[in-house]
């Protein structure tokens, strides 16, 4: 199920894909919709992440420690994607 | 390991070439600082790109090509060849996740069904061995069945769009099921299935059943859902009988022996001989491990390194598919004459006298698929075609052997003619002497 998202949310990539890093880009297909998604950089490495359940905090952290980029827009790019991502049914959120 | 780092530098490669060499050093998917700096090597040296593309083409190697140029050294490969990698390379990798996704959905139809099914190779290998859906090529998808639901499963798979290609009638679909080991079923979209039930023909003895493999099934994570898998020991040696029967003749059959190896880090390496000995596979589980460890330099332990070396028939064997595997292209066996080769390296693979003899009987004596479509019988019929297909063999071996008679000309009967009438005239004239 998909619920509200918060920094305490526990993400997870969803059952309903398959996906394939090839070399810091990522592949996914929603296997419902058929449709083929890429993610590149750091939204790969994200996506690495969710292969677990992880909360969003602990991303973010993950983030931080690996990437130079402001933590005030690290929070809000990742709860953007994870929206995206969920409106497109990618992750299953829960919280 | 001299002989295995001397295969390796790109001199002694089976066929003695730059392109085999480095096709050798990509043919993994992580490489040590030894393999990395002969890769460096051989780009230094002079590359024919067009020879390498064809080899890595026809040995399914593409992806793995790609992985490592791309990734190590893509100024060291002619723009133009590297782009043509990189196409190939995404084309592939869209493709495999496709088919991965169609794999999930037959097991759900199947599941929904009650049919219990297995996959095996394509994708779940790619995922359980290679740990990328991207980095092994596949072309079809394939499933393990009970024999009893092969009928269900196909109907399974029409309901997703597939058609069988076997052009048999429903009535005797089932009756070849025991002569047969697998039913191919491709869609429009250009996606295929082959349904098994059985992982080799009845001339080889490899007695491990879909029973088996259901009742030991493992579970791994594929596309979000986990779905089963064979036993990794029974995985290693079904591999490595399925590449022998094949001959070893694709690269990608030993890279897959080598991932699953490398991928299976504390594999219990006696349970893995002993059941190579259950299942009467011992000469096949070693010529798979003798060709991983000599072309891919896979590590494996020394003792049951000791037990591979100590067949001089698995030597032989590795010698002839390390010689045979880059000359020429992938061999015409539409003819009995290019198979003996085939069937005499499956001959040689058997280990027991009473194997050997079983191979023999069974090769003269099963019918496959092209004998029914020569000689369409009613299923009742059907025994007759273990007398119909011996006669076959011999027949099309004759025509065979005879096509390649050099023709008689009009000019060679005419001159034995005359030698015939000049015999004639000296046994004459010498009568008149």
């Amino acid at each position: 199920m998909t619920g509200t998202l918060s920094l305490r949310s526990t993400v997870v990539a969803g059952e309903g894909q398959v996906s394939s890093d090839i070399g810091g880009e990522v592949a996914i297909l929603d296997l419902k919709a058929g449709t083929y998604y890429g993610l590149e950089g750091i939204g790969a490495r994200v996506w690495e992440l969710i292969q677990q359940p992880r909360r969003v905090c602990e991303i973010r952290d993950a983030l931080l420690e690996e990437y130079e980029v402001e933590p005030g827009r690290c929070e809000r790019d990742l709860l953007a994607l994870f929206r995206r991502m969920s409106d497109e049914g990618l992750v299953e959120i829960r919280n | 390991m001299i002989r295995t780092e001397a295969k390796l530098n790109g001199l002694s490669t089976p066929a003695g070439r730059n392109e085999t060499g480095l096709l050798l050093c990509c043919a993994r998917t992580a490489k040590d600082p030894g393999t990395a700096g002969r890769i460096a090597a051989l780009l230094r040296a002079d590359i024919d790109w067009e020879y390498l593309l064809r080899l890595a083409n026809r040995h399914g190697m593409v992806p793995l090509l790609h992985w490592h140029l791309n990734g190590d050294r893509p100024e060291a490969v002619p723009d133009e060849v590297l782009g043509r990698l990189r196409s190939h390379f995404n084309a592939t990798h869209l493709r495999n996740l496709y088919l991965t996704g169609e794999l999930l959905k037959l097991l759900r139809e199947l599941e929904a069904r009650g049919i219990p099914a297995i996959p095996y190779k394509g994708p779940v290998l790619a995922a359980t061995a290679y740990g990328n859906l991207a980095l092994r090529q596949f072309g079809d998808l394939d499933v393990l069945v009970r024999e009893r639901d092969v009928l269900e499963a196909g109907e399974a798979l029409a309901s997703l769009g597939y058609r069988a290609q076997h052009g048999l009638s429903p009535g005797r679909e089932a009756a070849f099921l025991p002569y047969a080991r697998q039913y191919l079923f491709r869609r429009d979209d250009g996606s295929a299935v082959e349904l098994h039930w059985k992982i080799t023909s009845r001339h080889t003895s490899f007695p491990l059943t879909p029973e088996y493999l259901l009742e030991h099934a493992e579970r791994v994570p594929l596309g979000g859902s986990s779905i089963p898998a064979f036993p990794r020991e029974d995985l290693i040696l079904t591999l490595c009988v399925h590449g022998s029967l094949h001959r070893w003749e694709r690269l990608k059959w030993i890279c897959d022996v080598g991932e699953l190896v490398r991928a299976s880090g504390s594999v219990d390496w006696d349970r893995i001989v002993r059941r190579a000995g259950e299942l009467r596979s011992n000469r096949m589980l070693f010529l798979g491990l003798a060709l991983v460890n000599d072309l891919l330099d896979t590590e494996l332990p020394e003792d049951i390194m000791r037990e591979v070396r100590s067949d001089p028939v698995v030597e032989e064997l590795a010698a002839e598919v390390s010689e045979q595997l880059f000359s020429g292209s992938l061999a015409d066996r539409e003819g009995i004459v290019e198979q003996l080769p085939y069937w005499r390296f499956q001959f040689r693979l058997q280990e027991r006298p009473r194997d050997r003899f079983r191979y023999c009987i069974h090769r003269a004596m099963t019918p496959a698929l092209p004998d029914r479509q020569a000689m369409p019988l009613p299923g009742a019929l059907f025994p007759l075609y273990r007398l119909i297909r011996p006669l076959r063999l011999g027949g099309r071996l004759l025509r065979e052997l005879a096509a390649r008679l050099p023709p008689v000309r009009a000019t060679d009967t005419l001159r034995k003619k005359t030698v015939s009438n000049g015999e004639a005239r000296l046994r004459a004239g010498g009568s008149t002497r």
